[in-house]
């Protein structure tokens, strides 16, 4: 029964046999508020797979099938856009696993926990997928540290970097993942070897510096060390990386240029993203895809704030049920027609 | 309790409202409003095609269609042009359809055949599918074409007939050798400028597929007379002059000798299923297109007024 609880059959979370067996005893009755809580938390699910996820896929999968032919700031932008897409994937589908178990009157664990607002990577694995962060803790972080406590920091240093080489095998049998998961762990090694100069750096500074600047470097982290995670193969994830920061250093000159000159044309150039989708200028697209980052941004900035289903609830009906028109309608309309299957079913 | 099912039935009602509403101004189709336009000014002739009916060349000072010349020349017929860029064969079928279903039917249509419109880089170029577009005309339910995009979204409608991915591999043929895929034919940034290496490459994809029996869009050119024949509407087609000079030029004796099998092919087609059939594709000389090197059929003034005297003359001609 535990395996085949069907939200939960095809991609977490990896719900643990003493959370989820006691409730197939329990008697589960109709409660009106619960159906329709999970009922919402489907919908928002499905609104950041369908309307959000979806669209950036349509973008990201034409540069990474062809990366060679696109400019730094494209590549560039296909990765933010896959770091977007990836959490609105996979924390949609875990949405919607939670809110169909919640109709049914189940509970299932929490798999994310706004992982974009981490300050650090440490902090970001204790928010990104915690399922599985949990479960290699218990079972292969923690044993390692308690046979090799004796080495002090070196013995959870070697306990890292087997824990997320294990994180990087399990997304796939290939070096690109395999990397993906070391980098993950050498870096999560330095916060740890270094966390009592940076406590003493941040101190030099406001709080909220610190908090934004440690944002920036987690987020940009995470979007590089995506590009083993997508890419087809090692040699090609070297080429996006390389080229994504071209396109950075570009757009910086670009932009440095037009401030100078006060002219816009020195950035235009690094601006033209969007010609994996048109071969014109592509305002629309452009358009499209910040109104969609926007929806991105404040669905989750709202959702850490508040809670979006209970904010969106205590709003007046006539006003809630404008919010759930435009969600289906929007998914409705600006759904995308080809088939994008969810990214973690392949693991 | 009560109450959900009391809101159900209203929440669903609003959403299929606003679907309506929004379908109609934020995705119009105002191509749909012409040909029923057409249909109740009664256009006795309705005038399909893709660019080459309106595309002229420079230096035209007449900037008729070939939809308007032949209505000029033949004074007793009333036109509608329905022509559009990279309009097929397989989206005339729907248009047919929608035709064959109304209480006024124009007593007959005229539909160009362009050769080019078979190659992979039309016929399977996922930007002139048109799916949209032959939903609109083939769906009986009233209003049901608002829902168009959500029954796609949701698979119920199939909108992805081709994706980019596979449009790329679909492979390119001389005659019935492969010579490659789409992929290395079909990208803007290579054929920027145009050079004899190039302008060969152009052609060879564009037209030198052997046509086969039962290409997807001969088999609709095929069921579109059988709904001409069932609506008692006539069908007068034709097959679109195209740049036989340049074909030659580069491609040798091969390129007017596969351009006749495929144009023969079309029109023993079309007289299988007892129509006439139009073989305008030799009709005019290297002059009369308006893109010197690249294979686009669009013609100059002279050009036009060829084909349109054609059609009045085989077609109209009392």
């Amino acid at each position: 029964m535990h395996f085949m609880f069907f939200p939960q059959l095809v991609a977490g979370p990896i719900e643990r046999p003493q959370n989820l067996l006691h409730q197939f005893y329990e008697q589960h009755s109709f409660e009106w508020e619960r159906v329709t809580h999970g009922l919402q938390r489907m919908l928002f699910g499905f609104v950041k797979k369908m309307l959000i996820a979806d669209n950036l896929a349509v973008y990201v999968n034409a540069v990474y099938a062809n990366s060679h032919g696109y400019s730094g700031m494209t590549i560039f932008v296909a990765l933010f856009f896959f770091a977007i897409e990836l959490y609105c994937d996979f924390s949609g589908y875990a949405d919607i696993a939670i809110g169909s178990a919640e109709v049914m009157g189940f509970r299932l664990m929490e798999n994310f926990h706004f992982p974009y607002s981490a300050t650090t990577v440490t902090k970001f694995w204790r928010k990104w997928h915690i399922s599985l962060s949990d479960w290699v803790r218990d079972y292969i972080f923690t044993p390692i540290v308690f046979r090799w406590r004796s080495f002090s920091k070196i013995g959870v240093v070697g306990a890292l970097i087997c824990s997320f080489s294990f994180v990087g095998l399990w997304h796939g049998a290939s070096w690109n993942y395999v990397f993906f998961g070391l980098l993950n762990g050498l870096v999560l090694s330095v916060e740890l070897l270094t966390s009592s100069i940076r406590r003493t750096l941040s101190s030099f500074f406001p709080n909220w510096v610190s908090e934004y600047f440690g944002r920036i470097y987690t987020f940009l982290f995470w979007c590089f060390s995506l590009a083993f995670f997508r890419a087809g193969n090692f040699n090609d994830s070297l080429f996006i990386i390389s080229n994504a920061f071209q396109g950075i250093m570009g757009f910086i000159n670009g932009a440095f240029l037009s401030v100078l000159n006060r002219s816009i044309q020195p950035i235009l150039p690094s601006l033209r993203v969007m010609e994996p989708l048109t071969t014109n200028k592509g305002h629309g697209y452009l358009f499209f895809f910040s109104v969609i980052l926007f929806l991105f941004f404040v669905m989750e900035w709202i959702d850490r704030r508040w809670g979006l289903i209970k904010s969106i609830g205590k709003l007046p009906t006539f006003i809630r049920w404008f919010v759930f028109l435009s969600f289906l309608l929007g998914i409705m309309n600006f759904g995308v027609t080809e088939e994008i299957p969810f990214i973690y079913f392949q693991f | 309790m009560k109450n959900f099912f009391r809101a159900s039935p209203l929440f669903i009602f609003l959403l299929f409202v606003f679907q309506i509403i929004l379908d109609s101004f934020l995705m119009p189709f105002p191509r749909f409003d012409l040909l029923n336009n057409y249909l109740s000014e009664q256009k006795q002739i309705i005038y399909l095609g893709d660019s080459v009916i309106f595309s002229g060349a420079n230096g035209d000072i007449d900037h008729s269609s070939i939809a308007s010349m032949v209505e000029r020349l033949s004074k007793e017929v009333t036109i509608g042009d329905y022509s559009s860029p990279a309009y097929n064969p397989w989206l005339y079928e729907g248009i047919m359809e929608y035709l064959s279903r109304q209480q006024y039917k124009p007593e007959a249509v005229i539909l160009p055949v362009n050769l080019r419109s078979f190659s992979p880089l039309w016929e399977d170029n996922p930007m002139y599918q048109f799916e949209k577009e032959r939903f609109y005309f083939t769906s009986q339910v009233p209003l049901l074409y608002h829902f168009y995009k959500p029954l796609a979204v949701m698979r119920a409608v199939n909108a992805n007939t081709i994706s980019w991915s596979e449009y790329y591999k679909i492979p390119v043929f001389y005659g019935d050798k492969g010579v490659g895929i789409v992929k290395d034919f079909d990208d803007e940034k290579k054929f920027a400028s145009s050079t004899e290496e190039k302008i060969r490459e152009k052609y060879t994809a564009s037209y030198m597929f052997n046509l086969k029996k039962d290409d997807r869009n001969l088999r609709a050119i095929e069921r579109t007379l059988d709904l001409s024949t069932r609506a008692g509407i006539k069908v007068y087609l034709y097959v679109t002059p195209l740049d036989y000079v340049v074909g030659e030029t580069y491609l040798g004796g091969d390129f007017p000798e596969q351009i006749q099998t495929n144009a023969k092919l079309v029109c023993d087609t079309v007289k299988a299923k007892g129509f006439q059939c139009l073989d305008l594709s030799f009709g005019l000389s290297h002059e009369n297109f308006s893109t010197p090197d690249y294979p686009v059929e669009h013609l100059g003034q002279e050009g036009r007024l060829y084909v349109a005297e054609q059609i009045s003359k085989t077609f109209l001609k009392k």
